[in-house]
């Protein structure tokens, strides 16, 4: 799942969470925002792909407002994918 | 989609939360920790996989019962809708007191991410979008979130089991 609330988030004990700081209402980002939301679907998905065991992880390094999802590495993806 | 209907003490619930998360959070340790997690490694790669969504922002079609609003249901609304990611954008509403909806219904893809995760499977990323969400509405509690677990969350399985799909993404709000 991707989570907006650490805290209900680690109540819920989801398989798998990756949990970013942004307002409810936007857990992917903002409206328009492509790259932003489909970085945070990207690392949705590699989690999903190379998880050993339930994990919550935090994407700390993606910003509500203060990043350029653009500029930002592509993200890799088990069997050598990349994708940004 | 009108906003109007969220009334002020919704819209200021959701303004608090969204400005004030330590109160977000304050309200999310008054819930119930369930069970273990449920985890399996995926039986195929993501390039092959059919992956599912469930948004929990109060989406669904404009020709299916709205969601309870609170002041219908305290305890919020516990029942489902079936979306069918084949109709267009007009097809879609949300109904939802908790959270500011604006954004959402500017940009469905804040809490219903289709049209990102068909560009997926388009780039050969995962194998294809089930063309079934399901919608559900937050914020329940009481008998309400009794029902959702032992009632909505059972059929919700058999949904996304009979459509054979590998993986189910759950979007909140």
């Amino acid at each position: 799942m991707i989570s907006n609330s650490l805290e209900m988030t680690r109540r819920a004990r989801p398989p798998r969470a990756v949990s970013v700081r942004f307002p409810f209402g936007h857990a992917l980002g903002e409206p328009g925002n492509r790259m932003q939301q489909r970085r945070v679907l990207l690392e949705a998905l590699k989690l999903l792909a190379e998880a050993k065991g339930p994990e919550m992880r935090l994407l700390s390094h993606l910003k509500w407002r203060r990043t350029d999802y653009a500029m930002l590495p592509p993200v890799e993806l088990p069997g050598g994918t990349t994708a940004r | 989609m009108a906003t109007g209907n969220m009334g002020v003490t919704g819209r200021l619930v959701a303004w608090v939360f969204v400005r004030v998360p330590f109160l977000a959070n304050v309200w999310a340790r008054s819930r119930q920790t369930t069970g273990q997690p449920a985890f399996v490694f995926p039986a195929r790669p993501l390039s092959g996989m059919r992956i599912g969504v469930i948004t929990t922002g109060g989406v669904h079609h404009v020709d299916q019962t709205p969601f309870h609003r609170k002041d219908e249901n305290p305890q919020g609304d516990g029942s489902y809708r079936l979306l069918d990611l084949t109709r267009p954008r007009d097809a879609f509403v949300l109904t939802h007191d908790w959270y500011d909806r604006r954004d959402a219904e500017r940009d469905l893809n804040l809490v219903l991410p289709a049209v990102r995760l068909r560009e997926f499977a388009e780039e050969g990323i995962i194998g294809e979008l089930h063309p079934v969400a399901v919608g559900l509405m937050g914020h329940v509690k009481g008998e309400e979130a009794f029902r959702l677990e032992h009632e909505t969350a059972p059929e919700i399985a058999a949904v996304f089991r009979e459509g054979e799909v590998d993986a189910v993404l759950l979007v909140p709000a």
